[in-house]
């Protein structure tokens, strides 16, 4: 199991405002591939109940673009760990799409991913701007995505694909298994070039394992905020959980 | 057309698709199929045929003569609140289930404040005999609670939403998540000129229908077929959309809205998004929003659930920032005055949505000789709970 990669998400802020640093260095040291960082958002509206919950207590609890690169210039050269941004595009928007390119790079941030930035736009207007900065982006394909798009998503795409595995909010558990299969086959009889992490309703050592069988490795996201959720030790919680759900 | 959408669904600055991929697939065949859909013979034969015999339209084009004296200009209603259900909201909501059969789509989901949009989609449903789920904010139950009743007696599942504001914003996210889970056999009804493209265009051109009939019926009152100002009340903006529509390109026709400001335009409880909002992405659209510093959407704030929106249409946010389209903040008070003023002098009690076009007219003068026309969204039979416990809380109105 050693090329395939595990991929973390949090929510920046949650469960309370400085977590995050913390949590970055124990998923490092757990032997995490890659951490996507979450910025809270008030209308998440492809997350389920889980990250819904992580994102209202985030704000809540005062995170905002400013302080989440703050946090991560306090780590920055502790950690190696690849960070992803991830987060809605209103916010990104508001800060300034250069100055958040700039600031992204200066906090150690590798690539991002902006679910609801359709692929055309970031090709119309912002892709240059991202390679001249150096700063990656992702996009998200799923069952229903046509072969000519998620050829597209996999030339635009620099550090993974980020693959969901039925057509679903964040969090739910998965279903209808032979579906799923037929779409990874799919996938790989067309070669793609990226890195293909599946995503979406993973919960378990078990999913991380389907994950690692049908392509290069796994993205967790709710199923790990709740193994945090309402920990008196949410570092020690974040450690048991990686280790519950990491294939030896 | 000079106010139309372009071929990315973009009104100068405003809308296009912000969507997340998973909703590409139904975007585009909607994008790809809505205006042959909606250009074919079968479908104009059957909408026009159900907005006659089933929606009860035309809807009357009336001469408010008390109305006109009290503010000394020429005040004609139409009268939207006669349509079928109570509202314009059933014009779009015929359209948009022809064209959801035209797709084949099984299953219907809509989104709902007022509760006037859910009622709509509901009919409909039961018409066409379609599964019907409605989301509503958790806040609008309350106190939009005839419209719950109506639904459900229509045989709709009302899904209660608890996330954010417990508003119209939450319930819009709760449906657009349904549709994420559903998208295979499900159609989501919008019910406002918001959302990703093609649903701005697509809900103004099926709300056309009323500044079409203006066009017929304003001749014989006034001996030409455009007036000199339209007034309505703007949320998201679809009655506001339908009656511009065919003047849009008329300079001679002022085009007038009204925005729920709440206790008032700064008073941090308000809905009147063109004047403190900022450009932004909302509910998959760019547009003008209520936004804080760091771009998360801040809560609004109104009296009438149909206008307690942090958002407006994109066609609405051009028009706005191009100057076409002159809006007026308009607080809960002045609203809910405007409805019991027009209530005794013309016997015909207002949504409180549509009380907020009604109060321009104390915000605006018109010549006696102009021809002023209010767009009358909605009857007020929902909000007789609000009115009369908003009346007794401020000193009574009459």
């Amino acid at each position: 199991m050693d090329n395939k990669k595990l991929c973390i998400f949090l929510t920046a802020g949650f469960p309370h405002l400085a977590s995050m640093p913390g949590m970055i260095r124990t998923l490092d040291q757990e032997g995490v591939d890659y951490i996507e960082i979450g910025m809270p958002y008030s209308d998440p509206l492809a997350d389920g109940l889980t990250i819904q919950h992580t994102s209202k207590v985030a704000l809540e609890n005062g995170m905002k673009m400013d302080l989440l690169f703050a946090q991560l210039m306090e780590i920055r050269d502790e950690v190696s760990i690849p960070l992803i941004y991830m987060g809605y595009l209103n916010p990104v928007l508001k800060y300034g799409v250069e100055k958040f390119i700039g600031k992204a790079k200066e906090a150690g941030i590798r690539g991002c991913i902006l679910p609801d930035l359709p692929m055309e736009l970031y090709l119309a207007q912002y892709r240059d701007l991202f390679k001249r900065h150096g700063l990656g982006m992702n996009f998200l394909v799923s069952p229903g995505t046509s072969e000519e798009r998620i050829r597209l998503a996999d030339e635009l795409s620099d550090q993974y694909l980020y693959i969901i595995s039925q057509n679903t909010i964040t969090g739910t558990p998965k279903q209808a298994r032979q579906a799923e299969g037929d779409f990874y086959d799919r996938l790989h009889a067309m070669h793609l070039t990226s890195e293909k992490l599946i995503g979406f309703g993973i919960a378990d050592k078990e999913g991380v394992e389907r994950a690692y069988h049908h392509a290069d490795g796994a993205i967790i996201g709710s199923a790990f905020l709740k193994a945090i959720d309402g920990s008196d030790d949410p570092v020690k919680a974040a450690r048991d959980f990686i280790r519950a759900v990491k294939p030896s | 057309m000079k106010y139309e959408v372009d071929q990315h669904g973009f009104y100068g600055d405003f809308g296009g698709a912000f969507i997340p991929e998973i909703l590409f697939p139904n975007i585009r065949e909607l994008r790809d199929n809505y205006l042959g859909i909606m250009e074919s013979a079968s479908f104009q034969e059957e909408f026009n045929a159900l907005l006659k015999h089933y929606a009860g339209r035309p809807s009357p084009l009336y001469y408010a003569e008390r109305l006109s004296e009290r503010y000394g200009t020429r005040i004609y209603l139409k009268r939207e609140d006669l349509n079928h259900t109570g509202s314009h909201k059933l014009n779009n909501v015929i359209g948009q289930i022809l064209i959801a059969q035209r797709l084949g789509k099984k299953r219907i989901i809509a989104e709902t404040g007022a509760g006037q949009h859910g009622v709509a989609t509901a009919t409909v449903c039961a018409r066409m005999g379609l599964p019907c789920i409605v989301y509503m904010g958790e806040k609008d139950v309350e106190r939009q609670a005839p419209n719950v009743k109506r639904m459900h007696m229509l045989g709709a599942e009302v899904r209660p939403v608890l996330s954010g504001s417990r508003t119209l914003k939450d319930a819009t996210n709760e449906a657009i998540r349904d549709w994420i889970q559903h998208v295979d056999d499900t159609y989501y009804v919008i019910g406002s000129v918001v959302g990703p493209h093609p649903y701005p265009d697509m809900v103004a051109r099926l709300q056309a229908v009323i500044s079409a009939e203006m066009k017929e019926q304003l001749p014989a009152a006034t001996g030409r077929d455009y007036p000199d100002s339209i007034i309505a009340c703007v949320g998201g903006g679809s009655n506001a959309a339908g009656a511009y529509y065919h003047y849009l390109d008329h300079p001679g026709v002022a085009l007038i809205a009204a925005e729920a400001a709440g206790y008032g335009v700064h008073s941090g409880k308000t809905a009147a998004t063109s004047f403190i909002g900022s450009k932004g992405v909302l509910h998959a659209s760019m547009t003008l929003l209520m936004q804080d510093a760091d771009g998360q959407v801040t809560e609004p704030h109104s009296i009438s659930a149909g206008l307690d929106y942090p958002g407006i249409g994109p066609l609405h946010a051009h028009l706005i920032t191009t100057g076409r389209l002159k809006s007026f903040p308009v607080t809960d008070k002045e609203a809910v005055r405007a409805a019991y003023e027009l209530s005794r002098l013309e016997g015909i009690i207002p949504a409180l949505e549509t009380a907020h076009a009604l109060a321009v007219l104390e915000k605006h003068s018109f010549s006696p000789d102009e021809v002023v026309v209010i767009n009358l969204s909605g009857r007020g039979d929902k909000d007789l709970e609000t009115f009369s416990q908003f009346n007794e809380s401020n000193g009574g109105h009459g």
